[in-house]
């Protein structure tokens, strides 16, 4: 066991939970599909919510207590506080698609602070690439926000109807300057994803990449003061993580309201 | 302890304080927005230059109608 424990930081990178890699490979129609590791994280996060959040619903009386008191009440907190502001009396018929996409994205985030691979490998003793940060990859994020993207619009759409959504979509200008105005919106609104994207594929990247730089010096110095100083930096980065887990999770679920408010109430 | 109308106004100025920051934080993602509206400006007088040959003067009236046009959008929506 310790041996094995040992060989784990010499076997695999640190920086692996922000690599794709390969699990299994398959042919389709005559091209090679591949199975990464950040589709088994989507598919296990996805997987845990199913399981996890219909369980909560379980059990006599109003009042729910422990983990489905903390999920009501983080439901609430989206509701109340996150989508009623701007989405107003249109709020219930959205907030579901937000509370998904706040959950994903947070079980997506924690789920990459989890050292899988390494647990795996600890128990078995086998190298293995099952695990890392799905919302460290910048493709898994991006459909997370085409997905948002779409949902905007499609509300927006539902909402207005086809023709005043496309009038409104616009701030009220002299004609002359609407052609120009609405090239602009455009190029905005496909900007606004990719805005989504950037901020939480960057922050989840990023703090990752902190991590196993800091698991470097272990390797680089091969003391024990610097090891001692690393641990402890580690620790600290990591419950940083962890705040940054919520916060971006926040933060994606906070400006996609934001947008979906602008989409379903015109202000102009 | 404080009159019943004190804390009235207490109530009505951390509303509004609530608005101001829910407001403001419409504007969170406006600077990525802004910029990427810009560089496709630029990007697209760039392609142009190279296919008209003009020099660096279409990058340049790209950069700028960019920056005035969002400007002008944001001014329009901020009202």
């Amino acid at each position: 066991m310790l041996e094995s424990a040992g060989g784990l930081l010499a076997a695999m990178n640190p920086l692996e939970e922000v690599v794709v890699k390969e699990l299994f490979s398959f042919e389709l129609f005559g091209s090679r599909v591949v199975f990464s590791n950040h589709m088994f994280m989507v598919g296990l996060g996805a997987l845990l919510l199913m399981v996890l959040l219909p369980l909560t619903l379980r059990g006599k009386g109003l009042v729910r207590r422990g983990f489905g008191g903390l999920i009501e009440a983080t439901c609430m907190f989206i509701r109340e506080d996150i989508a009623r502001p701007f989405l107003g009396d249109r709020t219930d018929r959205h907030v579901g698609f937000l509370w998904t996409l706040f959950f994903f994205i947070l079980t997506l985030n924690l789920l990459g602070m989890v050292p899988l691979a390494q647990m795996i490998y600890l128990l078995t003793g086998e190298p293995n690439h099952f695990g890392g940060a799905a919302t460290a990859n910048i493709w898994v994020v991006a459909s997370l926000a085409l997905m948002a993207f779409l949902s905007i619009h499609v509300a927006g759409i539902r909402e207005q109807g086809f023709g005043l959504y496309v009038k409104n979509f616009i701030p009220k200008v002299p004609w002359p300057m609407a052609p120009f105005i609405y090239m602009m919106e455009i190029i905005g609104a496909l900007v606004k994803p990719v805005s989504l994207t950037i901020r939480l594929f960057a922050n989840m990247f990023a703090g990752h990449i902190l991590v196993a730089t800091l698991f470097l010096f272990i390797v680089i110095f091969k003391n024990y003061a610097v090891s001692g100083l690393t641990v402890l930096a580690v620790v600290a980065a990591s419950l940083l993580e962890l705040l940054v887990a919520f916060l971006q999770a926040y933060i994606f679920t906070f400006l996609s309201a934001v947008f979906m408010g602008l989409a379903v109430h015109p202000e102009h | 302890m404080e009159s019943p109308h004190e804390l009235n106004e207490q109530e009505e100025k951390n509303r509004r304080d609530e608005d101001a920051v829910r407001s403001g934080l419409r504007w969170m993602g406006a600077g990525i927005e802004f910029c990427a509206v810009i560089a496709i400006f630029c990007y697209f007088g760039y392609k142009l230059d190279q296919y008209f040959g003009t020099g660096p003067f279409l990058l340049l009236a790209g950069f700028f109608i960019g920056f005035i046009g969002m400007v002008y959008l944001f001014y329009k929506e901020s009202k």
